[in-house]
């Protein structure tokens, strides 16, 4: 009976690390694109892109959570707000700029995830 | 689910009771549950209270299947703002959540000084179509 071997999985282990690394600098490049994208509908009826002082733009950071998962934040008090859009206090309300859904539709991330992975492991 | 007209009855049921109003400008009110698409509510309307707007064309994505079968995934937006400074939304929250246990990605705002606190939800609602032979 053939011995048992155990696999030797690090060099697979480290290309998805680096795909998965590659991916997240690709991402935060295009998180940072859109906000600065000049496509947003605002409210006088022309579009513009979403930075007034800079510190939303400023503030994207990402983290490693787990070797596999990673968190990108904006931590400042109005980001969910523009986001989502909101309805004010003093009348009128702003509209949603959800530069995250448009970045992750603007990448395909599988795709480019598959590309690195694959130049990784062929050396 | 047919319509956001059906989701809307079934959002009364849920949260009806909870709802604010909207002022009419003959003095008259209603009750501040909105269908948004091809009619907003109207700009001389004012509101009181909790407000739920439906969208009336839902979100759809066609999710690939091994087959011939079509699984189309639709989910119904819902934004609730609450105009009252001194009412939030957690009793309207957990009323909704008790009733639609599948909602997907809510995103809850809580009130700041300058916006009124809001929660969007999507209540997904499937559909799968067999293979045609």
């Amino acid at each position: 009976m053939a011995r048992p071997q155990k696999l030797d999985t690090s060099s697979l282990d480290k290309a998805v690390a680096t795909a998965t690394q590659k991916l997240v600098e690709r991402l935060s490049v295009e998180y940072t694109n859109e906000i600065s994208s000049s496509k947003w509908d605002w409210i006088d009826g022309q579009t513009r892109d979403i930075v007034d002082t800079g510190r939303l733009r400023a503030s994207q950071t990402y983290r490693q959570v787990t070797p596999d998962k990673y968190e990108f934040s904006w931590p400042v008090e109005y980001a969910t707000q523009v986001h989502e859009g909101a309805q004010l206090k003093g009348g009128g309300e702003w509209p949603a700029r959800p530069w995250t859904r448009t970045a992750l539709e603007n990448v395909d991330s599988k795709k480019y995830f598959e590309t690195i992975l694959r130049r990784e492991l062929s050396g | 689910m047919a319509s956001a007209y059906q989701l809307r009855s079934l959002v009364d049921s849920a949260i009806g009771s909870k709802l604010g109003n909207y002022n009419l400008p003959d003095g008259s009110t209603s009750p501040a549950l909105w269908v948004r698409g091809q009619q907003q509510v109207p700009k001389d309307w004012t509101i009181t209270g909790i407000e739920c707007v439906i969208d009336e064309v839902p979100e759809m994505v066609n999710q690939p299947t091994l087959s011939q079968a079509v699984f189309l995934s639709t989910r119904w937006p819902i934004y609730l703002t609450s105009y009252d400074t001194a009412k939030t939304l957690a009793e309207v929250r957990e009323l909704i959540f008790q009733w639609f246990p599948d909602i997907q990605d809510p995103v809850h705002v809580a009130q700041t000084d300058i916006s009124f606190e809001t929660l969007k939800v999507f209540i997904p609602d499937y559909s799968i179509q067999p293979e045609r032979s």
